[in-house]
């Protein structure tokens, strides 16, 4: 049994109109970043996360989940 | 005019492919130093591998520089980036160093050619490392 972290980045970014580096500019990361979050590659700190999460007015759980395969 | 975050891309791309470079010349200098055994190809390689491994320090945070096109350029994804490519560097380094050892062992090679060999490998493989992880990053 294996564990994955998936996230609702893209979702809700598009929800809010905002492209990645608008995305990015809030955050106050890089557009790297937000882009590799989004495609599940990078794992954010629980402190990106909840920047994230701030940035896109969603509670931190909204945004990402725990898949068991 | 530019913002930050693109400012910041730019920078990264062009940060990439000057390790390419960089890895392509530390490595071209080692064979050269292989075929050609004269002191300004021994200088040339130093000074190409001394600068190599000054591109894998994390100056910014050292230094603490601060303002947003250095906080973007040091931000999560670099840093898991340097951490991932001085990994690769360590077991490239590993992996050549155990292979060179019979032959030091047999006297084939000096200290100093294993020294040059090891070091290469793990320069090469750590910048190529982060260069791909930049650029795939950045697609």
């Amino acid at each position: 049994m294996s564990e994955t972290l998936t996230n609702r980045l893209k979702e809700e970014r598009e929800r809010l109109g905002l492209t990645q580096a608008a995305l990015a500019e809030r955050v106050g990361v890089s557009r790297k970043t937000i882009n590799t979050v989004e495609n599940g590659v990078f794992v954010p700190s629980t402190l990106l996360a909840l920047k994230l999460a701030a940035a896109l007015e969603r509670p931190v759980e909204a945004l990402f989940a725990i898949e068991t395969n | 005019m530019q913002n930050t975050i693109d400012q910041a891309e730019a920078f990264s791309r062009k940060w990439a492919m000057m390790l390419f470079v960089l890895a392509g010349a530390v490595l071209a200098a080692e064979l050269a130093g292989v075929a050609l055994r004269t002191d300004f190809v021994d200088g040339f390689w130093l000074g190409v591998a001394l600068v190599c491994a000054c591109t894998l320090v994390p100056w910014r945070r050292l230094l603490r520089l601060k303002g947003p096109l250095h906080r973007l350029l040091d931000d999560e994804v670099v840093r898991d980036h340097r951490r991932t490519s001085c990994v690769a560097g360590f077991w490239c380094s590993l992996v050549v160093a155990l292979a060179l050892a019979p032959l030091a062992h047999d006297g084939g090679l000096s200290a100093y050619d294993i020294a040059r060999l090891v070091a290469t490998a793990a320069l090469f493989s750590a910048m190529v490392t982060f260069a791909t992880l930049e650029l795939r990053a950045a697609r």
